[in-house]
């Protein structure tokens, strides 16, 4: 054996909420940005932060966390909010910190539905953790681990690509700077020449001055035209850029965990997943297993879902438009992320995550992955099952509540999720049990797994609080003379934090705990200790603390933040703390 | 795939689990909480399936 398996890595979340507003009589919705701000100012006064830099609306908790307004340009007023954990270093530590952001969120909701109902914003405002609603959206969840990248020839490819790509991508936005200053600078020059032009005709004829201020409103539906049209022939230009990137991550990155964990990923929702009424009325494991189109993204297209996410990879090397220069948002490279491709341990992120509600299942998704990681690093997944079409798998798997469907693999034969699972669970088992030196909180996991698996063979039902789509299933079923409207409301009001139907069974005693209430208290203003989270909280409370106006936002790099122009790496500060130096 | 170390098919009969890890039952109480919950299913479900929309998905 090469390591004693520990289920010991980086590891964190990012859920988005769906937000739902349900105004009083005579009162407009004022679009979900205003929510969010309501919402973040009640988390403000109740935990220090400070504002991020290069996230828009964001703050950073003293936690680690952060918390920020999720949208697409097409429909700002429609977004959610979306939350990360600090980064944690054990499966069960990332539950405690995940149920802290849940909970910090859905007291915060509460004071902010108080505070808009004061600013005369009457109405019911509630969050949603959930990925899919009634018309078919996917939103949600992702959950990231910390990984060797690559090693040896793949590691010098991928450093050749990215270097490649970087430079083209640098090239391409030169050009684009070029472009942008050219046509906004005949821009302004018509519009100058217009206003010239409709002033001396004003002064000639006496006509009233709302004609100047309709010609500046045109103008200005015109520039919104060009930003628009700015944002498509960029989207073209780098969509090259984008392609080769994925096909970067296919050949040289992950290999070891694609290879070998793939087919666990694809079964997982056994267990994992959240549960969902469909259209045709038929139930899903997962809510969304049904958007996933491939294993990789080859586009930055939302539709183009993969079981792995890989567009943090992508980012660095897209400009961003945020930065604005009087008025004129020109295009910037992300230095920074870029330099950060060329890491040998990178984050790989899992796109095929539904958002959990039940400790068991939340607490099982991202122990009993980073174990199956664990495994593959140290080369223990020879032989693990390889099914012949991952994607379509998982909507079989996913598409069958009886568990009986079958999978076909790559040589021959076919297995079912639950097969695919045990194979997993049994090998992790020999690998823990193995060890010279057994890891407590692994060997609690391949326990608890083989608990449920041994459960979801025999008696599913009694899953009942433990699994998200089984308790939800329960609950759809003993409505099921009901129309599909309320049976669909009983599947999106399950999700609501604090007020929604698994927080009335919660309450009642119906569903395991795996985690004290006290714990959950703590973590909403302590970061995970032996993270590098716990500088970046240490600098939040700091600031916060004193007060410090003037003091620069602060960067949301998980590696690295700068304090008033000093950089800290916290990878290197939470090391320190590890290993201190001898005293001398 | 080697049936026998997988534990075998799901058609396979296992041996009863033992007595602390019998299949948990759902606890008193839940009967009437879900009877609640289909009490409150019927509210407005079109109206509430509207509002939890998310126009543009997410990530």
């Amino acid at each position: 054996m090469d390591r004693a398996p520990a289920v010991g890595r980086l590891l964190g979340t990012e859920t988005e909420y769906a937000i739902r507003f349900r105004p009083d009589e005579g009162v407009a919705h004022p679009g979900n940005q205003v929510l969010f701000e309501a919402i973040r100012a009640a988390v403000e006064r109740r935990v220090l932060t400070r504002p991020c830099s290069n996230l828009l609306e964001a703050v950073l908790t003293e936690n680690g966390g952060c918390l920020y307004y999720e949208f697409d340009a097409s429909a700002p007023d429609g977004g959610l909010v979306e939350g990360g954990t600090p980064e944690c270093v054990a499966p069960r530590q990332l539950l405690v910190y995940q149920k802290a952001q849940d909970q910090l969120l859905t007291e915060a909701t509460r004071d902010a539905e108080s505070e808009l109902r004061d600013r005369g914003l009457a109405g019911e405002l509630r969050l949603l953790k959930n990925c899919r609603d009634a018309q078919g959206h996917v939103y949600g969840a992702q959950e990231s681990y910390e990984v060797e990248l690559a090693s040896g020839v793949s590691l010098l490819a991928w450093w050749v690509a990215m270097g490649g790509l970087a430079a083209a991508s640098v090239a391409l936005t030169a050009v684009l700077w070029l472009v942008q200053l050219l046509v906004h600078g005949l821009f302004a020059t018509a519009l100058l020449a217009g206003v010239l032009a409709v002033a001396a005709v004003l002064l000639v004829t006496r006509m009233p001055t709302t004609t100047l201020g309709r010609y500046l409103q045109r103008a200005g539906r015109a520039l919104d035209v060009i930003d628009r049209l700015e944002a498509r022939v960029m989207g073209v230009a780098f969509a090259p850029v984008v392609a080769l990137a994925s096909l970067a991550v296919r050949l040289f990155a992950f290999r070891p965990h694609h290879q070998g964990a793939t087919a666990f990923l694809a079964s997982r929702c056994v267990f994992t997943g959240a549960g969902t009424l469909m259209p045709d009325d038929g139930f899903g494991l997962s809510e969304k297993g049904p958007a996933m189109r491939r294993l990789w993204r080859w586009t930055m297209s939302p539709d183009d879902r993969g079981l792995y996410e890989i567009g943090h990879l992508f980012k660095p090397l897209l400009p961003s438009f945020r930065a604005r220069f009087g008025g004129l948002r020109l295009p910037r490279m992300d230095l920074d992320g870029i330099r950060g491709l060329f890491r040998r341990r990178l984050r790989l992120q899992i796109g095929l995550s539904d958002a959990n509600l039940c400790e068991v299942a939340e607490y099982l998704k991202v122990a009993t992955t980073s174990l199956v990681l664990d495994l593959a690093e140290a080369g223990q997944l020879h032989g693990a099952p390889e099914l012949a079409d991952p994607v379509a798998a998982t909507q079989v798997i996913g598409g069958d509540p009886t568990l009986r469907a079958w999978v076909p693999l790559e040589h021959s034969g076919n297995m079912t999720g639950l097969e695919v699972q045990r194979w997993y669970q049994e090998r992790a088992r020999e690998w823990v049990e193995q060890a010279e030196v057994r890891d407590l909180e692994a060997w609690r996991v391949v326990t608890l797994w083989g608990e449920v698996l041994d459960t979801l063979e025999a008696h599913p039902e009694a899953l009942f609080g433990r699994v998200d789509w089984i308790t939800k299933l329960h609950l759809i079923s003993s409505a099921g003379d009901l129309a599909w409207a309320a049976r669909k409301k009983i599947d999106l009001r399950y999700h609501e934090l604090g007020t929604g139907y698994f927080a009335w069974l919660d309450e009642a005693g119906a569903c395991q705990r795996l985690i004290e209430p006290s714990e959950v208290v703590v973590a909403c203003r302590t970061p995970p200790p032996g993270s590098p989270a716990e500088e970046r909280g240490r600098l939040v409370r700091q600031l916060a603390m004193h007060d410090e106006p003037a003091a620069p936002p602060i960067a949301i790099e998980r590696e690295e933040e700068a304090e008033a122009g000093r950089v800290i790496d916290f990878a290197e500060a939470a090391r320190r703390r590890r290993n201190p130096p001898p005293e001398e | 795939m080697d049936r026998a170390k997988s534990g075998g098919s799901p058609s396979d009969r296992r041996a009863p689990l033992p007595a602390s890890r019998q299949p948990r039952r759902p606890r008193p109480g839940v009967p009437a909480i879900v009877a609640r919950i289909r009490e409150d299913a019927q509210q407005d479900p079109g109206a509430y399936i509207e509002e939890c929309e998310v126009p543009a998905g997410g990530e």
